[in-house]
């Protein structure tokens, strides 16, 4: 199998503070990932850090079989990584269709928003993802479910490597969740891979085939799902047991 | 549509009406349309002079001199920023068009190296608070005092006259009786407008006004537009400067003093929100002419000038006021 991303000795300090030490992961193509670990365990600077939104203090990363230095968010694009971020990044005051097209939008004539072609798109994408969002609709005031299907639609408007999913089924409503793991299953059937961060253990035992857990910027286990079981997740997350 | 979420914003949890938004920014624009009628009325009412060709004229060439600015604010406020330095600019620009004009350059090359200036001044101001880092308002404040100090530098603080006749004409003429400075306002207004509504460059300008960080995270370019918001307000400052030269017939640095602060007025009179991501057009043009029919007004009416000044300050408070309000009842 081809390995998509490959993290080798990632450091990562802010000030005093030590978010990454010594991490190395790698990813498959057409692999669900799982990341888990406690608040703060540096899940999120991992993920930013693969959006090119953070610099590594040190280490490699290398993607599709090239060492790469991802500068901005608009270079992991282009090497086709796709994000959801925790905070979402949503723009409140721009429509969910300009939301999900932000940086990339829809042009006629050469410069000119094609905001018809935008609007039908995201209504489509709004719609496989169940939800009631609309796209001609300003976030502000929209659900915390409808705000995370559009950052979830804006993962659909290429063909990604890899897409990395910072906890998008926590704001979720119960009924949407399926969905949400549907989507993500449908990735992996379209071979490209997913790194799911999720502080939801059934969520990531069932969508994933690979769960890595993090715990104070270390790496404390890496195993496929079928040799782990609950409580010794649930042991490392929380530091009763140091490592697997 | 939910008529409530005109007055108390969308209510938490429930979706935001897009039409609603758009209505309220067209009531808003409704609203100070009327306030322009109503002072015209009035003023036609009491004074004898107002409702004369030559005043009404004097009032739209004034108020076409602040609106363009105004745009160029607005542009700038929609990014969460602001242009202190306008003012200064105008003048800066006036004294180099001027002195141009005066060592005999053509009136083309005169107001496109003018033009020029202008663009290095935004881009001076943009560098600053991208890569530096600064504050919006401490850069451009301090482009304030800098571009005055340049103006009276390069003209020896004195007034520069001697101007050609076809340059002078210029402000007083009109094409089939519009007036040329009004033509200029329209001709600032359409391509702007196409910008803010039709374009990525103005959905990146909102987006940077939403959430900056987010934006950055969706790979829009934000030191880029960051540019093109302050070179563009310099360059509609840089415009004015050329059009206030011609119309007193006099580049001096003084020209043009305080008026940013007559644009930050005029655009937010006009709807724009001083935290970002709310403006258009149409609002800056309203709000210019009622400060201009204010400034005409109080003069007909012999009250001190310098109360335009005064309600200025005020107006800015009150209306920031109220849009900070709607901000925190959401
Ligand atoms: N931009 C930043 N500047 C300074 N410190 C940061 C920054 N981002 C993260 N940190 C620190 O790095 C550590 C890891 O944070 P991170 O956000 O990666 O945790 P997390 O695993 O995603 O937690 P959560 O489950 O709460 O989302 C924390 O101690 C945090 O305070
Ligand atoms: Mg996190």
């Amino acid at each position: 199998m081809t390995e998509i991303v490959n993290l080798s000795n990632i450091y990562k300090s802010f000030g005093a503070v030590q978010a990454l030490i010594d991490f190395n992961l790698s990813i498959n193509e057409g692999e669900i990932v799982g990341l888990m670990g406690d608040n703060g365990a540096g899940k999120s600077t991992l993920l930013k850090i693969l959006a090119g939104n953070f610099l590594p203090t040190s280490g490699n990363i290398n993607f599709n079989g090239e060492d790469v230095v991802f500068n901005n968010p608009k270079d992991a694009r282009k090497a086709g990584v796709e994000v959801v971020y925790q905070d979402l990044a949503l723009c409140d005051h721009l429509t969910a269709a300009k939301n999900i097209y932000l940086s990339r939008e829809a042009k006629r004539f050469g410069f000119l928003l094609d905001h018809k072609k935008m609007n039908e798109t995201s209504q489509k994408l709004l719609d496989e993802l169940n939800s009631s969002a609309r796209p001609g609709d300003v976030v502000t005031g929209m659900s915390g479910g409808q705000r995370q299907a559009i950052a979830i639609a804006r993962t659909r408007l290429s063909e990604p490597k890899i897409v990395l999913m910072d906890e998008p089924t926590a704001a979720v409503s119960v009924a949407q969740v399926p969905v949400i793991l549907d989507y993500i299953r449908s990735l992996k059937k379209q071979n490209h891979s997913v790194l799911l961060i999720s502080h939801r253990l059934p969520d990531i035992m069932e969508v994933c085939d690979r769960i890595a857990v993090m715990r104070l910027g270390e790496k404390v286990c890496d195993k496929n799902k079928s040799d782990c079981n609950p409580e010794e997740i649930t042991g490392l997350i929380t530091g009763a047991i140091k490592s697997a | 549509m939910d008529l409530m979420e005109l007055f108390t914003g969308p209510r938490k949890g429930a979706v935001a009406d897009p039409r609603v938004a758009r209505l309220r920014m067209y009531l808003n624009n409704l609203a100070v349309f009327f306030l322009v009628c109503a002072m015209w009325i009035t003023l036609s009412l009491v004074t004898s002079t107002f409702a004369t060709t030559g005043n009404i004229t004097n009032v739209l060439r004034q108020s076409s001199l602040w609106s363009i600015i105004a745009i160029g604010q607005t542009v700038v406020l929609i990014t969460a920023g602001i242009d202190l330095s306008i003012g200064s600019v105008v003048g800066l620009s006036s004294c180099i068009v001027a002195l141009m004009l005066n060592k005999g350059y053509p009136i083309s090359v005169s107001c496109v190296f003018t033009c020029l200036c202008g663009l290095g001044v935004g881009a001076v101001h943009a560098f600053g608070i991208t890569k530096g880092k600064l504050p919006p308002f401490i850069m451009t404040l301090a482009g304030l005092t800098t571009w005055f100090g340049v103006g009276l530098l390069i003209t020896g603080a004195m007034p520069i006259g001697n101007l050609p006749a076809d340059f002078k004409n210029f402000s007083r003429g009109d094409v089939l009786g519009i007036p040329n400075l009004f033509l200029c306002v329209i001709g600032v207004m359409i391509p702007t407008y196409i910008i803010l509504n039709h374009t990525r460059l103005g959905n990146h300008l909102y987006s940077i006004g939403s959430n900056r960080p987010g934006a950055e995270l969706n790979a829009v370019p934000v030191t880029r537009t960051i540019f093109f918001a302050y070179m563009y307000s310099s360059l509609l400052a840089s415009i004015v400067g050329i059009l206030v030269a011609a119309r007193l017939s006099l580049g001096i640095a003084s020209n043009g003093f305080t008026w940013e602060l007559q644009a930050v007025a005029s655009s937010v009179i006009g709807g724009t929100s001083l935290f970002g991501a709310v403006g258009g057009v149409f609002g800056p043009v309203l709000g210019a002419t009622v400060l201009s029919t204010i400034n005409n007004g109080a003069n007909l009416l012999n009250v001190q000038p310098y109360w335009q000044r005064i309600l200025t300050g005020v107006i800015i408070v009150t209306v920031v006021f109220f849009d900070q309000l709607k901000k925190r009842g959401k």
